[in-house]
């Protein structure tokens, strides 16, 4: 089910707020999960036992852990000493729900595009009956990059100390499966929202802040990023294209993903807030960054952080020399571009991000000079818009095609491109979504004040939005698919 | 009482300022909303359910505007979605008649009809020659543009 749809605005979330505050306290996560696995099997009931038996898995791996100490064989699970010594049996553990999740994760994702590369290797040695190879074919279920890598943070927090081990399986199963963050995040880890799932507070003040994020959401959603991605999409999708087009066609990308991831979480935040969650962060301005280190520290915050927190700190981070940390930045970084997707494109993307801060980190350690101020914020927008060529191209040829066409003289003068994205509504909204992501305010701090103007503004949005949502037939965020 | 991670967040996400009173308005006509199509879409989602059973659709019960609206939502089951959106597309043809051009919904929607149509095997060009859907754009959308596999110029 998609936050941006009829079904869900009108009928899954009324059904669920009515219910959630007519339910007593103690029954209020039975239902949260009971929802969300409803939301969840929306699209194919199937997926439904996969996320089970993730959460499964983990919290029982979680259970071991914590009955790895001797305090918590008892009633009450404390939190295991952090850096304190772990047995033989907490370690298994560990490892199992980190096998297990990786596991599946590699096998939902990456079967295909593996199996495909092993055949053609084979076809290229010589043996042509590997290309008669008959694939899977495997579906990828919604939302898995994202609540695999929440279940494994549970395992994680518990075996270094760092959150408290959960008792109940429903608690937990509310943790994993939490619908306004469950599709496409934020990943929220663990030990930010353990103690919310016990007790979280519900106030008039939160709830008026989560409409306001829903608000926003909706209407960076429906008003900014769609619009730009028609734009976007038709660029893309063309064969031949003009400079200007092909330039066109990369910022509206640009500011198209920005807008609709930042606008999906949001609304997570909304929702969640809605229900008396808090999350984290997700976007801070990240276009308004003046180096590429700044900018992963404002884009995608949940997953940066959790790439840190547990990848690029245990493979040493900056603290094995200046070798080893350049390394690192690249393994994370391929790794978190391979993460998007089974595909050659987002390995680029990743490696080329990996590199690039690579080479920051380089040049701030041996060079003294640094750009003037006012060209650092341009020209790292500059090269985040080309990076996402890749990203966002259907395939590598494709994306060479494109680099080709982004060069003066390339293609021809006029193209049906341009007839067919330079109307006023598009032209509109992308100079409009420009103009909000460097200069808008962030929707953390617009939210915080809520003076009468901003509430009809807020509402006069949420009405615009979903008139313009029932004129479109389907609305999928970009990150579903990840 | 506030746990450990939910004063973390908090302190993130800063406090809210609103007054009572314009919360109370704000919160009351976001929920008015909500509820409010949902009320009105109630005799809709009902013959769409009873459609979906096998009974006979009940066109009269609701605007075909909202019927065309609502059938852009019914929900993408695995490998049941093209028996599911041709009831719908029957019961939208059978209550044709009711469908008024002029209104701006109905032009509004004209894309998720166009979808569903295709999703039925019947998108495209040929979609726009069926009497009932005169409502459909007569400028060719960009997949039939020149290069997309027509000879429009």
């Amino acid at each position: 089910m998609v936050f941006s749809s009829h079904i869900f605005l009108f009928v899954f979330l009324p059904l669920v707020l009515l219910t959630y505050y007519a339910c007593p306290r103690g029954g209020r996560s039975v239902l949260l999960t009971a929802f969300s696995y409803a939301f969840y099997g929306w699209a194919n009931p199937l997926f439904v036992v996969l996320m089970l038996t993730s959460t499964a898995i983990d919290f029982f791996a979680g259970r071991a852990i914590a009955r790895g100490d001797a305090r918590n064989r008892g009633g009450e699970y404390f939190t295991l000493v952090e850096g304190g010594p772990r047995s033989r049996g907490q370690l298994l553990a560990l490892v199992a729900s980190m096998t297990s999740n990786l596991t599946m994760l590699g096998f939902f994702k990456y079967f295909d595009f593996g199996a495909e590369y092993f055949a053609r290797a084979f076809v290229a040695l010589g043996w042509t009956g590997a290309g008669q190879v008959h694939f899977l074919h495997v579906v990828l279920p919604l939302g898995i990059s994202f609540y695999t890598f929440q279940s494994m943070s549970y395992a994680i927090d518990v075996y270094r100390g760092h959150a408290k081990p959960l008792r109940s399986f429903l608690d937990f199963a509310c943790f994993i499966s939490l619908f306004p963050q469950l599709v496409a995040g934020p990943i929220n880890r663990y030990q930010d929202v353990a103690d919310q799932l016990l007790y979280r507070t519900h106030t008039l003040a939160k709830f008026s802040r989560g409409v306001a994020f829903f608000a926003l959401g909706i209407g960076k959603k429906v008003l900014l990023a769609n619009p730009c991605g028609r734009i976007a999409d038709t660029a893309f999708d063309s064969a031949t294209l003009s400079t200007l087009d092909s330039w066109t066609g990369t910022f509206a990308y640009t500011f198209q993903i920005y807008f609709d991831f930042s606008g999906y979480s949001d609304m997570a935040v909304g929702l969640g807030l809605m229900l008396g969650f808090v999350f984290i962060k997700n976007f801070d301005s990240p276009y308004r960054s003046m180096s590429l280190t700044d900018f992963w520290q404002r884009w995608h915050i949940s997953l940066s952080t959790w790439l840190r927190d547990y990848l690029y700190i245990p493979l040493g981070g900056n603290r094995k020399g200046a070798g080893r940390t350049y390394v690192n930045l690249i393994v994370v970084m391929l790794l978190g571009g391979l993460w998007h997707g089974a595909s050659w494109n987002f390995v680029i993307w990743g490696g080329a991000h990996g590199t690039w801060l690579a080479l920051e980190r380089l040049w701030k350690r041996h060079c003294a000079y640094r750009p003037p101020t006012w060209l650092q914020c341009p020209l790292t927008f500059l090269g985040v818009s080309l990076l996402w060529i890749p990203f966002r191209a259907a395939d590598l040829p494709t994306a060479v095609r494109y680099f080709g066409s982004l060069w003066p003289g390339h293609g021809p003068d006029l193209s049906l491109v341009s007839a067919a994205t330079r109307t006023p509504y598009l032209m509109i909204s992308l100079a409009l979504a420009g103009v909000i992501a460097f200069f808008g305010i962030q929707s953390w701090y617009f939210t915080r004040r809520l003076q009468p103007w901003k509430l009809g503004v807020l509402l006069a949005l949420l009405l615009f939005g979903t008139i313009t949502l029932s004129s479109q037939s389907y609305n999928p965020f970009i990150y579903f698919i990840f | 009482m506030i746990g450990r991670g939910e004063r973390m967040a908090m302190e993130e996400i800063g406090l809210t300022e609103i007054r009572k009173a314009h919360a109370v308005v704000f919160v009351g006509l976001f929920l008015a909303f909500l509820y409010g199509v949902l009320l009105w879409d109630i005799p809709v989602l009902r013959n769409l359910a009873g459609i979906a059973a096998g009974k006979a659709p009940a066109a009269a019960t609701a605007p075909p505007a909202t019927a065309i609206r609502t059938a852009s939502v019914i929900p993408a089951w695995s490998n049941s979605i093209f028996a599911e959106n041709r009831k719908v597309l029957d019961w939208i043809k059978a209550t044709e008649h009711q469908v008024d051009e002029r209104s701006p919904f109905v032009r509004a929607t004209q894309p998720a009809v166009q979808s569903l149509l295709v999703a039925c095997g019947e998108g495209g060009t040929d979609a726009r020659r069926q009497g009932w859907l005169a409502v459909l754009p007569a400028k060719p959308a960009f997949h039939d543009a020149p290069g997309r596999g027509t000879n429009q110029t």
